[in-house]
């Protein structure tokens, strides 16, 4: 009804060269992924293992339990953090589509900093009262994880009205209050349920990580950890073939096809997202046979980093292709700042050495 | 323009709601920084004088501090970015373009930050004291440094200096107020970690160790206390001459909130130095809040003033507070606003569309500061005019209101947002005078 109206690009040019950019967001969000899957996945799997303990009385689930307890806050900041640079770098680039969307449904998006602050103190409450909750431990564990999925479900609502510019105005003429979800999109759900299903994945993956980091220590713990994790990684991916394909049957058809023949980068990471997701299926379910899982283990774990950096790749494709008729990051003016880039990569580094150094010296702490 | 949607927030407006997200950021954060440094000489002292209380004292506060300012403090900080991006898009934007590698710093500093705040909560007792205090030491560095970013980033959004000359990135950071600010500021964290000490002392400590406590912590208050109206007279000094008007009362609103600041800032000190001085081993729970509501009163007014004094700009002599490029509104008078902006429902102003017309009008210029009925409401502002006053104002507001930016529409569009404005008024009057005569 309405005419699309995308606002202007920022006049001011950036100050970088934009593979510098692209690069940066895409190593960081992918970082941040694997941070997320684990505060979202890893919550769900606290909560069911809560259950199954009571059920079951085995003690292996209270244990898995406690010590993710321990681990969940923690990633939480670096989830957090982790989620700065690739939502600033996106500023960078699509920041005309990102704030104009988030403007129309930005009570729900605000709210997200209620539910993340929920979620962070649920955890803390889970971590620090462990033994006093008894009972209510599900409750605290399992309401952060649920107010985590409120988070994930609101952002596939942004991620997606960002990238359909036509259905903005006709919303924005008939409320300016913010309200808004974007639930008429077709994609959504599927997409939402892609990166819900994966969180619970991936959070198996840390499962066995730690299983294999028990393994000298507590034996019979750390060989039903691997199990179980993997278990954890298995049923979800099986579930995601489905949601996958029904993700990709509700892409616009042109979009469709940039990942079946008419975009080279998005056809070939397509596939090898493919080939990684069978591969690694195949791969954890051949350990579960084997009585020395560790290097079968350890290639999966490269297969999935594999197939998620080709995933976040494709997402970029699909990404570019719904915005193709408004924008193109080619055409942001460029003007590089060469001295502030070295010194924040200076900087990052002397960081990333300094914080090495730190994790250093509490491994020797929890040693003594 | 940079043509965003805005959005309608009832009763608050955009401004009040950043307002209140950002005093509860930097009441948490300054204290995160000032209280990293606290906790370093604390528990230095704790060896020093081989006193286990205090140790295990400092362990407890770092607990509050880690709850407190790793969540709350961390997410608020989150919290103000999502505000001024769906509040002030057009701005956010371009402090995101000028200082992308600023904020990619700030952000490796708050890694660092977060990093070593958690392996020190969790190393408590497991590693060498040295080794301990050397990680507190990282992270109080890693915290201040966050402060010297984006200190530089805010103090720009009102001194961009000569920044709007050469587009330079460090002309634009180390800006005219840059350095007083990051000196008033830094005091306030030192301000805020005694007085945080002195809750936590209140509650964790038996009345033996409190009374030394509260004297330990009155020591990081009351000199901060005293330089910062110091500080802030540099500061003062620094500022455009427009502001300094503002300030000290060109607007009246905004005069008092300054001096409730003043006010609010000699009362804290009397009461932290009260407490220190006659009552410290007996300093309730209660009173150490009051002191925590007396320094929130203090930092919020300083920092709505603050605020407050940038106008008629949100980005000093860059950028008007609707967004509107400082002189794009010549051109902006004769294009018309609805059709550079491109989120009103009609495109042309006749007797049929004109309320609508006045009312995307109204979003598009006014909505960013002002609300209909709730928080600097236009209502109230034009309420003994008729439609031809209200025109007439709306035309020449950087003249009738010297802090106020130039309206950026035709004349058609100042006409209709009068209508628009009135018709609301009278609507509202009429509803009430029914309510009253019917029921």
């Amino acid at each position: 009804m309405f005419e699309s109206v995308v606002p202007q690009v920022d006049p001011i040019a950036v100050p970088s060269p934009i593979w510098l950019i692209k690069f940066l967001m895409t190593l960081t969000f992918i970082l941040h992924l694997l941070a997320m899957n684990f505060v979202l996945g890893g919550g769900v799997i606290a909560a069911v293992n809560e259950i199954k303990g009571r059920r079951s009385g085995k003690e292996h689930h209270f244990l898995l339990s406690r010590r993710l307890s321990k681990a969940l806050p923690i990633a939480m900041a670096f989830t957090i953090n982790l989620g700065v640079p690739p939502l600033l770098f996106l500023q960078v680039l699509y920041g005309h589509f990102f704030y104009t969307s988030s403007i129309i449904m930005a009570w729900p998006w605000l709210s997200v900093i209620f539910f993340v602050i929920l979620a962070y103190y649920g955890y803390y409450l889970y971590n620090f009262r462990f033994e006093k909750l008894s009972g209510g431990r599900f409750w605290a564990v399992g309401g952060s994880a649920l107010f985590l999925t409120i988070v994930a479900f609101l952002y596939t609502n942004n991620m997606t009205l960002m990238l359909t510019p036509s259905t903005w105005k006709e919303v924005y003429v008939g409320s300016a209050s913010g309200a808004f979800l974007n639930l008429g999109e077709l994609t959504l759900i599927p997409r939402f349920l892609h990166f819900f299903i994966a969180a619970l994945a991936v959070g198996g993956l840390f499962v066995i990580i730690y299983g294999l980091l028990k393994r000298k220590t507590e034996p019979e713990f750390s060989q039903w950890a691997v199990k179980h994790g993997t278990w954890w990684f298995l049923v979800p991916t099986f579930i995601q073939f489905i949601v996958g394909i029904i993700f990709l049957i509700t892409l616009p058809r042109d979009i469709l096809l940039l990942l079946l023949g008419d975009s080279i980068p998005g056809t070939i990471f397509f596939l090898l997202a493919i080939m990684g997701a069978l591969g690694s299926v195949m791969i954890f379910m051949l350990s579960l046979q084997k009585d020395e899982p560790k290097p079968l283990l350890y290639a999966g774990f490269v297969i999935v980093l594999f197939t998620i950096f080709s995933m976040v790749m494709v997402r970029d494709v699909v990404r570019s292709g719904y915005i193709a008729e408004y924008f193109s990051v080619g055409q942001l003016e460029v003007n590089p700042q060469t001295g502030i880039i070295l010194l924040f990569l200076l900087l990052f580094i002397s960081g990333l050495a300094v914080v090495g150094w730190m994790v250093q010296k509490s491994i020797q702490a929890a040693k003594t | 323009m940079l043509n965003y949607p805005v959005w309608e927030i009832p009763y608050l407006g955009g401004g009040l709601l950043i307002a209140i997200v950002a005093t509860i950021h930097v009441f948490i954060a300054h204290f995160a920084i000032g209280g990293g440094l606290f906790l370093v000489m604390t528990e230095r002292k704790a060896y020093r004088e081989n006193d286990e209380r205090i140790l295990d004292y400092v362990q407890r506060h770092s607990r509050f501090f880690l709850l407190l300012t790793l969540v709350l403090g961390a997410m608020t900080g989150v919290g103000i970015w999502f505000t001024i991006g769906l509040v002030s898009p057009a701005a956010t934007s371009s402090l995101i373009s000028i200082f992308v590698w600023g904020w990619a710093i700030e952000w490796v500093f708050f890694f660092v930050e977060i990093a070593a705040i958690i392996v020190y909560f969790y190393t408590w007792r497991k590693l060498q004291p040295k080794v301990h205090l050397a990680i507190g030491w990282i992270y109080f560095i890693a915290a201040w440094m966050s402060l010297f970013i984006i200190n530089g980033i805010v103090a720009f959004m009102l001194t961009p200096g000569a920044w709007t000359e050469t587009r330079l990135f460090m002309d634009g950071f180390f800006n005219p107020t840059y350095w007083p600010a990051l000196v008033s500021r830094t005091l306030v964290c030192f301000a805020l970690a005694g007085i945080y000490a002195i809750l936590t002392a209140s509650v964790f400590t038996d009345k033996e160790l409190r009374g030394k406590m509260v004297r330990y912590a009155a020591k990081w208050s009351l000199p901060a206390i005293i330089l910062l109206p110091l500080s802030l007279y540099w500061y003062y000094g620094s500022l455009p001459g427009i502001a300094q008007e503002i300030l000290t009362g060109g607007l009246p609103f905004i005069y008092n909130t300054a001096i409730l600041s003043v006010v609010a800032g000699i009362a804290l000190f009397v009461l932290v130095a009260v407490a220190a001085w006659l009552f410290p081993s007996r300093v309730p729970v209660a009173y150490s809040i009051l002191l925590l509501l007396v320094g929130f009163t203090v930092m919020t007014s300083a920092e709505r003033v603050r605020e407050a004094i940038r106008k008629p700009y949100v980005l000093y002599d860059y950028m008007y507070t609707h967004s509107v490029l400082k002189g794009e509104e010549y051109n902006l008078r004769e294009e018309g606003i609805l059709k550079a902006w491109g989120w009103g429902k009609h495109d042309d102003i006749n007797d049929d569309t004109i309320l609508r017309a006045g009312q995307d009008v109204f979003r598009a210029q006014c909505m960013a500061c002002h609300t209909i009925g709730g928080y600097n409401d236009v209502l109230k502002v034009s309420e003994n005019f008729t439609v031809d006053d209200l025109e007439i104002v709306v035309l020449e507001l950087e003249h009738f209101r010297g802090y106020m930016p130039p309206f950026a529409g035709s004349f058609d569009e100042a006409r209709a947002v009068a209508e628009y404005i009135i018709s609301v008024k009278e609507d509202r009057t009429a509803n009430l005078s029914t309510i009253r005569s019917g029921r």
